[in-house]
């Protein structure tokens, strides 16, 4: 499949159709996940800031399932040299690192009635917040060199050590929280979730998957025509 | 073999040659730690229950200082197209610089972070565990950075840049070091930190280097 | 929702607003460079599929 898509007008072909399909199957799942989360009943211990969960968890989900397909994206754009690749890499990172912020902000948002802070440096937040520092470190390192091609082979490799080093941070900062689980006051609540907040929360996880597939495929259609557009121009220019 | 030697010994050359090297990142390290208690104030308990952990980002950010130059210079004048094409692969140059750049700024770095860490009101038996996390730590921190200086070749940002690219993948080593003295503070098991300290020091000098030589040969071409 | 009404309208104003500022930066960035190729291909005289 992958060698069927690398094929750029393959890919635009495919992406024609798949982009809105995506996207209007991801407003679709929304507002179902939606209709039924709102008129769940308010947990009783959290009340109605369990509502936040439907925005703050497909985000946070999101933030890492991006980071995947740029390191994925960049991996290929590395090891096989395609331009496609790299286009898809370029069009997943700023994608990913909204979906990141958004998470933290919601986050936070969701944290400050729960436990009384507007931060709390337990291992899921400090995590994602360090996804979102790699993020930047990526955008950062391509925007900081000229060519573009070494840009895109510069940015790959960053994504990649990032992508190994990724399930280090987690741990590592799951490790550290397990130190000072004696005088820890925040206790995270919801690991329990009953069914009635389960399927929202699994259908608007879906529908930002979604969303997020039909808007990296447009990116990455802006991408080639960017790219397309480039080539011609110094063609014209003769 | 002995390329490699020379090559080492040219980079410990040239790291104590130009610019007085390792002293800056000496005096940078010392600043670093007199501004802690400046701007904490010097309440004795506060500063001596940050004490570790401050020694410990001091490190990590006076590492960064000596990464920049790691490679550029050499990109500079054209000495890395050189030794590119010499009879060492640029897996190895990288290693050697980076193992270069740890013993002539680490090493010292090093032995000053149990001085700082005390003079900061960490408990005096706390040193062994702080001068062994250090040093195996700066190792960790010269090859992550010297990743972060590689990537950055040719950028137009340099220093801010590698700052932003190494610093959340300083995160690991942080937590491993500063989390296994802060458990020996706590009269907990220092051991799992520290293993995994020095687990992530030789993950890093394993695979560092095949990064480093595949953003430098980005570089050139 | 009471005292948390704030919170859970907060969240979900800045997620609406951060996905519709990514859709708009998608669709126009899309848009702009599908004009800008068909515009050069016009430059160009060439006749080629439409991408």
């Amino acid at each position: 499949m992958i060698t069927f898509l690398a094929n750029p007008q393959r890919f635009m072909d495919l992406s024609r159709w798949l982009a809105p399909s995506l996207g209007v199957l991801a407003v679709v799942l929304a507002c179902v996940g939606l209709g039924m989360g709102l008129n769940a009943p308010p947990d009783y211990q959290q009340g109605a800031t369990v509502l936040i969960m439907f925005v703050h968890v497909p985000a946070a989900w999101l933030g890492m399932f991006a980071y995947a397909c740029l390191a994925g994206s960049a991996f290929f754009g590395l090891v096989f040299r395609h331009s496609l690749a790299d286009a898809a890499a370029r069009a997943a990172a700023p994608l990913g690192a909204g979906f990141a912020l958004l998470a933290l902000v919601t986050g936070s948002l969701w944290g400050r009635p729960m436990w009384g802070a507007w931060w709390v440096w337990d291992a899921r937040l400090t995590s994602e917040l360090i996804l979102f520092l790699f993020y930047v470190g990526y955008l950062a390192l391509q925007a900081a060199i000229d060519d573009e091609a070494k840009a895109d082979r510069a940015a790959s490799i960053l994504a990649l050590v990032g992508a190994v080093n990724l399930p280090i941070v987690h741990y590592s900062v799951v490790w550290w929280n397990s130190l000072h689980q004696g005088e820890s006051i925040f206790v995270k609540g919801g690991p329990l979730l009953s069914a009635v907040y389960l399927w929202p929360l699994a259908l608007m996880a879906l529908a930002y998957t979604f969303g997020f597939g039909a808007l990296w495929l447009t990116r990455i259609r802006a991408e080639v025509w960017r790219r397309r557009a480039g080539a011609l121009a110094v063609q014209a220019a003769r | 073999m002995s390329a490699l030697i020379t090559l080492l010994r040219r980079e410990l050359a040239l790291a104590w040659g130009k610019g007085g090297g390792p002293l800056v990142a000496l005096a940078f390290y010392t600043s670093v730690a007199t501004l802690l208690p400046l701007a904490a104030g010097a309440a004795p308990q506060r500063l001596a229950a940050v004490a570790p952990g401050s020694a410990w980002l001091a490190l990590a950010l006076s590492s960064l200082l000596s990464l920049e130059r790691l490679f550029e210079r050499d990109y500079e004048d054209g000495a890395l197209d050189l030794l590119s094409l010499g009879p060492l692969p640029l897996e190895a140059v990288s290693a050697v610089k980076c193992l270069a750049q740890w013993i002539s700024t680490g090493l010292p770095l090093a032995a000053l972070t149990p001085i700082a860490a005390i003079a900061l009101g960490a408990d005096p038996r706390l040193i062994p565990l702080t001068l062994a996390a250090a040093l195996l730590g700066g190792l960790g921190f010269s090859f992550v950075g010297g990743i972060g200086a590689a990537l950055s070749l040719g950028s137009r940002r340099g220093g801010v840049l590698v700052a932003v690219i190494v610093l959340p993948l300083f995160a690991p080593p942080v937590i491993f070091g500063a989390g296994a003295i802060e458990a020996l503070a706590d009269g907990l098991n220092w051991t799992p930190g520290f293993l995994f300290l020095g687990g992530y020091c030789l993950a890093a000098m394993a695979l560092g280097p095949f990064a480093m030589a595949a953003a430098c040969r980005n570089a050139l071409s | 929702m009471g005292k948390y009404a704030f919170y859970v309208l907060a969240a979900y104003g800045v997620s609406a607003l951060t996905i519709a500022i990514m859709v708009a930066d998608t669709w126009l960035r899309a848009r702009r460079w599908r004009a800008e190729v068909r515009r050069l291909e016009q430059v160009l005289g060439k006749t080629g599929t439409e991408p």
